[in-house]
């Protein structure tokens, strides 16, 4: 079989089965099964697929990802992360857009907690939605910032996702973790200038109102005493990776140990707080590694197939600039974005686009971090964006998708504005690796 | 046929808090790892191992539960307009996959696990384990899997076409 034939068929395979609704895992084990039929001989295949399925997860790299699950699951279910976010309400005073700027300043502080966009949006939504419908905020001012949020969490550490592209790529995680704190505070500020500058423009779209009298100190002091103390967790897990103390995946259960004693110390901690993070934390967790069980076969078979190497050898051959091949790549990510999860985009494409990083020599942990803004902006593109689904499961019943997509959209389209400038500056992300890589 | 549903329930309901408490376990012993290591006491050098052996056993125990209750992850774009008869029809078939493809990795997975029985090999890491026990936990897991998908797919013949919810799911035990 040509090589683009047995491309077609094995994505093929999988993307049919998908879209007719077969969870996403069986729909790789199934493509593993036909695949290991045709191009691996049969039984010997099989009970290789077997062995490969123990090898797909019995790896020490996969483990911050349920930690940094946990993390987030923690400060969620004891409330802390709640008190936080209250916490920035009360600072920020009377500003265009003011519960919008608190949700994205919120929004990058719950990230540096947190590993999960997902775990981002519903407690934004669940939090600030209320209020600001109770103020009049048109739709766009009040869910876009939130949703825009969601891309801040995967690039500013800890990122689960950053965890899980570092282990199936085999890009340095630490790389991707450190150098994606610079390209997310750069988000923060876009999405922070946009609000400002839309509400001062149309402040219909936020409504001004009165703000409780409060002193100077009154509005500082709950940030002194439920933030900056869970700012330290960021510091626990980014300094003992950077001091050497700890590997990427012992930090993350140090971050996950320091949500519990920080939850201890605010006496928000509970055995049911603990329970629900714990079993929510297991739901997630094994969602995502039984797509990653099925990870090694299909990308042994994409490569027994001749379809590795044989795009490969079409790129070769063309030859186009990095620049048109990365562009490629991450239109790709994008179009895949619009119908599917990340796991399964980056288990789908990652066979194929760490060879090309490699064949065309361009610096992995800023194509790791491209991938990853790539995969968060899928995650919000309509019509199928997981967090478009999870923002309407917090807002209020009125709201439409429709409504969910006019909010993202000037959003999405700055992300992808940040996505190029990425591109075009590298400096933006490896800078800071490379400066921890000199100390 | 009640008795053995309820029985399989209980039996999903176990295996919905194992995943968690797993992890948990590994959280704590991996933060006493670090803490032991930078302190230069050796005595959890098998850290690593018991990890990497218990992310398999979290997965393949709880995988079973959370197809239950809908948590895998779907595509469901075309499904989302169809008629109930027609979501009927595609759900019997999705389920037919399913459990055509969790049966063949667990037939396929106990001829591997005697194999590996049989070669009496051992995998020598900081923890000596013999072959076969890792990988009998795959079918293991994988015939709750395949039971629930069975089970999926009877709920879905015997569903009447006209009142065929979107959602086949249980409700969250916890």
């Amino acid at each position: 079989m040509e090589w683009y034939w047995a491309l077609l068929f094995l994505v093929g395979t999988v993307m049919v089965l998908m879209f007719f609704g077969v969870p996403v895992a069986i729909a790789f084990f199934g493509a593993n099964i036909i695949g290991v039929l045709t191009f691996l001989g049969g039984e010997a295949g099989l009970i290789q697929l077997e062995r490969n399925v123990v090898d797909g997860l019995v790896r020490f790299a996969l483990a911050p990802v349920a930690m940094f699950i946990l993390m987030g699951e923690i400060m969620f279910h004891t409330g802390i992360a709640f008190r936080a976010i209250d916490a920035v309400d009360k600072l920020i005073s009377k500003v265009p857009g003011r519960l919008s700027l608190v949700a994205v300043v919120g929004g990058t502080v719950f990230s540096t907690l947190s590993g999960s966009s997902m775990a981002n949006t519903a407690l934004l939504g669940t939090t600030l939605m209320p209020e600001m419908q109770r103020r009049g905020y048109h739709r766009s001012m009040a869910m876009g910032p939130i949703l825009g949020t969601g891309g801040i969490a995967m690039l500013i550490p800890p990122s689960s996702l950053a965890v899980l592209l570092g282990s199936l790529s085999g890009i340095s995680i630490a790389g991707i973790l450190i150098a994606g704190a610079i390209p997310g505070i750069i988000m923060a500020v876009v999405h922070f200038t946009y609000v400002v500058t839309r509400c001062t423009l149309n402040p219909a779209l936020a409504p001004a109102y009165d703000l409780p009298a409060m002193t100077w100190w009154e509005r500082i002091r709950p940030f002194l005493v439920y933030v900056l103390p869970l700012l330290s967790l960021f510091g626990v897990v980014v300094g003992s990776i950077l001091g050497g103390i700890a590997t990427p995946t012992e930090s993350a259960s140090l971050g996950a140990l320091g949500a519990v004693v920080a939850a201890a110390c605010y006496r928000s901690l509970s055995w049911k707080g603990i329970w629900t993070a714990m079993v929510e934390t297991g739901k997630i967790t094994v969602m995502v590694y039984f797509i990653i069980a099925a990870s090694l076969t299909f990308s042994q078979i994409l490569s027994f197939s001749g379809a590795t190497a044989g795009l490969l050898s079409l790129v070769r051959e063309v030859d186009p600039t990095p620049f048109y091949l990365l562009a490629a790549m991450m239109g790709l990510i994008l179009l895949m974005g619009c119908f599917m999860d990340p796991v399964s985009i980056m288990l789908i494409t990652l066979p194929f686009f760490m060879p090309m990083a490699e064949l065309i020599r361009i610096d992995l942990i800023w194509f790791g971090v491209l991938i990853l803004l790539a995969l968060e902006i899928g995650q919000t593109t309509p019509p199928f964006g997981m967090l478009l689904f999870v923002m309407r499961g917090v807002a209020p019943p009125n709201v439409t998708m429709r409504h969910i997509y006019a909010a993202v959209t000037p959003f999405v389209l700055l992300e992808i504005g940040i996505l190029v400038f990425l591109v075009l500056v590298p400096e933006a992300v490896t800078w800071l690796p490379e400066l921890m890589a000199k100390k | 046929m009640k008795s053995l549903d309820a029985l399989f329930d209980r039996i999903l309901a176990v295996t919905a808090v194992i995943p968690g408490v797993i992890i948990a376990l590994l959280a704590v012993g991996i933060c006493a790892e670090v803490f032991a290591r930078n302190f230069d006491f050796t005595g959890f050098y098998w850290m690593l191992d018991a990890v990497e052996y218990g992310l398999l056993l979290l997965t393949m125990v709880g995988a079973a539960y959370v197809l239950s209750i809908g948590r895998h992850v779907t595509v469901d774009i075309f499904v989302g307009g169809f008629s109930p008869p027609a979501k009927r029809r595609l759900a019997i078939l999705v389920n037919a996959i399913s459990l055509t493809a969790s049966g063949i990795i667990v037939y396929y997975g106990i001829l591997a696990t005697i194999q590996a029985y049989g070669e009496d090999s051992t995998l020598y890491k900081s923890i000596e384990i013999k072959e076969w026990v890792p990988m009998a936990v795959v079918p293991g897991g994988m015939t709750l899997f395949a039971l629930e998908c069975l089970r999926q797919l009877v709920r879905s013949v015997r569903s009447p076409p006209e009142a065929f919810a979107a959602s086949q799911d249980r409700p969250e035990v916890f």
